[in-house]
């Protein structure tokens, strides 16, 4: 109906005269500028750990690498230098038997 | 550089080298822009400081995607207005609107309206702003943002567009049905008035 929106309109502009007026906003808060810039760095510093962690795993997994990587050659240089032979086997043996 | 001696290149050159300084005059150059958005668009139940620092840590972080296609203002006023948008669609309770809730001056004003032609008389600003600002919690956060700017803060649809990003038709259509949905709203509560 035509007198509703009429009433409406009416009610809205008064309302408009009750807005917060732009030149009414007051200066920053003590103590908000330091919050928001610590929120910040603290927003931006889950990427640094992420990184800290990649690396940290990085390094880990060529540790990890190198041991098994030492472990082979050990066990090839043991299996090499083996004596196979039954003599050296009877020798290595006898020591044995005799405890 | 403006007439105030901030320099916005320096600034943002500043905010992406993580500069703390540049941190602390980007907030006081941005603080009274970002302020009458909140207040204008604040969550019933949400303190204005609280979600303005939202808005800046939100900004600040994401100050790397900002690509100089729009002035830095209205890259502020979206992240503003969409950051204060979730928190009212966070505020998913949508109060029932009753005559018996409002007070004497809101009632009196109501009965005003439907007596007389004449404009309210300017003591009856707070009264008719807390009558829309119940009305308004019946909306969507979108229209309620629309309603604000358009009706009672007395944006253009051009200023609405600069400070959204949406365009001339979306917000002409969604003005158009946020106002029907507001019209319904005031219908209702004028009706619960002459029981």
């Amino acid at each position: 109906m035509k007198s509703d929106d009429q009433s409406l309109d009416r009610l809205l502009r008064s309302a408009g005269q009750a807005m917060p007026h732009p030149a009414h906003v007051e200066e920053v808060p003590f103590g908000f500028t330091t919050r928001v810039v610590s929120g910040w760095l603290a927003a931006s510093s889950p990427s640094d750990v992420m990184g800290l962690q990649a690396l940290w795993f990085r390094r880990s997994l060529l540790g990890a690498l190198a041991v098994m990587l030492l472990s082979v050659g050990w066990s090839y240089k043991t299996d090499v230098t083996a004596p196979n032979e039954d003599m050296a086997i009877a020798s290595y043996a006898a020591p044995a038997d005799l405890q | 550089m403006d007439e105030a001696g901030f320099d916005i290149e320096a600034c943002l050159e500043g905010l992406r080298r993580q500069d703390e300084r540049a941190a602390t005059d980007f907030v006081r150059e941005y603080y009274s822009l970002v302020l009458k958005i909140v207040r204008s668009h604040l969550p019933r139940r949400t303190a204005e400081e609280d979600l303005c620092q939202v808005v800046f840590i939100k900004i600040l972080s994401n100050i790397g995607q900002y690509s100089g296609k729009v002035p830095i203002g209205h890259w502020v006023s979206r992240i503003a207005i969409n950051t204060c948008l979730n928190a009212l669609k966070a505020e998913s309770v949508r109060p029932e609107i009753r005559w018996s809730d409002l007070s004497e001056d809101q009632a009196a004003v109501l009965s005003n309206l439907a007596s007389s032609p004449a404009e309210l008389s300017p003591d009856s600003a707070a009264a008719s702003r807390d009558i829309v600002e119940t009305l308004l919690a019946g909306l969507k956060p979108q229209d309620r943002l629309l309603i604000t700017m358009l009706h009672l803060e007395g944006y253009s649809m051009d200023d609405v567009r600069q400070a959204t990003g949406w365009n001339i038709a979306t917000i002409k259509v969604r003005a158009f049905r946020a106002r029907q949905k507001l019209k319904q709203f005031f219908q209702e509560l004028n009706k619960q008035g002459k029981i």
